[in-house]
C-alpha cells in the first residue's frame, strides 16, 4: 500500500476563505511515502533529482551490499506532495537519504527537499531545502504512504500564490511556514 | 504408533525445536564490547575518518546505549548503536536490522547517519577539539556523542545554552523536555524526552569511553593512529587526550 502514490487519493481542496466576490482557496497536498525504483525513477521525480540520483544510488548500492541475505529490492523510499493550481503543477520532494534523525523525535527526519513547479514541458526548481523537516511514521519495513496525525503539508493559496507547509505531530498542525 | 513412541518423537522434535530457536536466538543477540564494536566502526568500508577517529568513542557510546547488545531495543531506537526507527534501510524490519551480525550492523547504522552531523555537532567537535570550553563547560567525547544521538536541534540548543550560562541545562534550570514542546516551541528544546541534556547523558558516555579506553586501544594500533592526529606522517605523541568526564559537572551560578 505504502508503494502507491497516494497524494492524488489525499490530497484536499478546502475552502478556506471568502473574501468579497472572489475565493480564496487554500490547497493542500499532504507529502506521502513511496519506495521509488532507482534503476528507473519515474518522473518528474528523475529531472528534478538528476544531480543527487547517482549519489543515492551509490549508497543504496551500498546497503543491499552490506546485506545481500536480505535481498533488499535497489529502491529508496521518497516523500512526495504534488498540488494543481491552473496550469501549474507544484511539487514538494524529499528522499529518505542523508536525512538527520533525532533518537529523542522518532516520527521527524530532516532531509533535503526540493520544491519545483511545472508549467507546460517545463520543469524547474524553485528551491532547495537542507535539513526540511518531513514527519512521518515509519512502519516495520519502510514509512507509511501517509498518515493523518504525522505528516508533513504543502499548502498553496491561490489567492497570494503564497507556498507554505504545515506539519501534524500528533495531531496537532503546526503554523504554515513560508515557502520561497 | 503406539502412543508412547509418539510421544517421545514428539518430545524429540520439541528439544529440537527449542534446539533450534535456542541457537537462532544466540546467534541473534550477541552482547559485544566497546573494542569489539570500535573495531566494527574502523573496519567499515563505509566509515569517514570522522567516524575512525571516533571509533572508540562509538565504542563506549555504544555500551551507555545498549549494553552492547545487537537486539536492544526501546521500540523506536534498535541494535548495538541505536539506529532510530525511521533511519533503518527501505525494505528492512528492526527484526532483520538486530539480526545482523556486529560489522553489518554497524555498517547499516554508518550509512544511515552521516547526515547527523549539523551545526551544533560541529560546534561541540570544534571546541573540543581545540581544547576550549564551551561557556566555561568543557566538552567531552561523550558530550560528543550525545550529541549525535539526540540529533541536531537538542545539541545546537545545548551548545547555546552554555555558551550563554556557563553550564549545561537541567530540568528547573533552563531545561526544556523535546517532549513538551510543540513544534513552534521545538526550536527551543534542549533536553531529551527522558530529560537528559548532552552534558548528563554525555556523562553516561563518557563514563563507558574512559572504562573501555584501554581495552579499546590495547592491541589495536590502528586505534591508537587514528586517535591521535599526524604531522607529515608522524605521529604526535603529545596529542590532546580525552579530556576527563568530571568536566562537565554542573556547577549553580553562585558557585562560578
Amino acid at each position: 500500500m505504502r508503494n502507491q502514490p497516494i497524494y492524488a487519493a489525499v490530497a484536499l481542496a478546502i475552502l478556506f476563505a471568502t473574501a468579497g466576490t472572489s475565493q480564496a482557496e487554500v490547497l493542500i497536498a499532504p507529502m506521502s511515502a513511496s519506495s521509488i525504483p532507482l534503476d528507473n525513477p519515474p518522473q518528474p521525480i528523475a529531472t528534478i533529482w538528476a544531480d543527487d540520483i547517482p549519489t543515492i544510488r551509490e549508497n543504496r548500492r551500498e546497503i543491499i551490499n552490506t546485506a545481500k541475505q536480505l535481498n533488499l529490492p535497489f529502491a529508496t523510499e521518497i516523500f512526495e506532495a504534488k498540488l494543481q493550481s491552473g496550469d501549474t503543477t507544484y511539487i514538494l520532494s524529499a528522499f529518505n537519504d542523508g536525512c538527520w534523525f533525532s533518537e529523542a523525535l522518532p516520527n521527524v527526519k530532516g532531509c533535503t527537499a526540493k520544491l519545483a513547479k511545472i508549467q507546460g514541458d517545463t520543469i524547474s526548481i524553485i528551491t532547495t531545502i537542507p535539513d526540511f523537516e518531513v514527519v512521518a511514521i515509519r512502519g516495520d519495513s519502510g514509512f507509511e504512504g501517509f498518515n493523518p496525525r504525522f505528516n508533513t503539508s504543502l499548502q498553496f493559496d491561490t489567492e497570494t500564490d503564497a507556498l507554505s507547509y504545515v506539519t501534524i505531530e500528533d495531531g496537532m498542525p503546526s503554523e504554515p511556514v513560508p515557502l520561497p | 504408533m503406539p502412543v508412547r513412541t509418539a510421544i517421545t518423537a514428539l518430545s524429540l522434535a520439541a528439544l529440537s525445536v527449542t534446539a533450534q530457536i535456542s541457537t537462532t536466538y544466540a546467534q541473534a543477540c550477541q552482547r559485544y564490547t566497546a573494542a569489539q564494536v570500535a573495531e566494527a566502526v574502523r573496519n567499515s568500508p563505509y566509515a569517514n575518518q570522522t567516524y575512525r577517529n571516533a571509533a572508540c568513542d562509538f565504542g563506549g557510546a555504544a555500551i551507555a546505549e545498549s549494553g552492547g547488545s545487537q537486539c536492544a531495543s526501546n521500540g523506536n531506537n534498535f541494535g548495538v548503536l541505536q539506529l532510530t526507527r525511521g533511519n533503518l534501510p527501505d525494505g528492512m524490519t528492526p527484526d532483520e536490522y538486530m539480526a545482523l551480525p556486529l560489522q553489518e550492523q554497524v555498517n547499516i547504522w554508518i550509512q544511515n547517519t552521516r547526515g547527523n552531523v549539523g551545526t551544533g555537532y560541529r560546534n561541540v567537535s570544534n571546541a573540543l577539539n581545540s581544547g576550549q570550553t564551551i561557556g566555561g563547560v568543557r566538552p567531552t567525547a561523550g558530550m560528543l556523542k550525545a550529541c549525535f544521538q539526540f540529533g541536531p536541534v537538542i545539541c545546537q540548543n545545548n551548545f547555546a545554552f552554555m555558551q550563554a550560562n556557563g553550564r549545561c541545562p537541567s530540568p528547573g534550570d533552563g531545561g526544556v523536555n523535546i517532549n513538551s514542546t510543540t513544534r513552534a516551541t521545538r526550536s527551543t528544546a534542549n533536553l531529551d524526552g527522558n530529560n537528559q541534556s548532552i552534558c548528563s547523558w554525555g556523562r553516561a558516555i563518557q563514563r563507558q569511553i574512559e572504562a573501555n579506553a584501554a581495552a579499546c586501544r590495547q592491541g589495536q594500533r590502528a586505534c591508537v593512529d587514528s586517535d591521535f592526529p599526524t604531522t607529515g606522517g608522524t605521529t604526535v605523541a603529545a596529542a590532546t587526550p580525552p579530556a576527563p568526564s568530571t568536566s562537565d559537572v554542573l556547577v549553580g551560578a553562585g558557585q562560578v
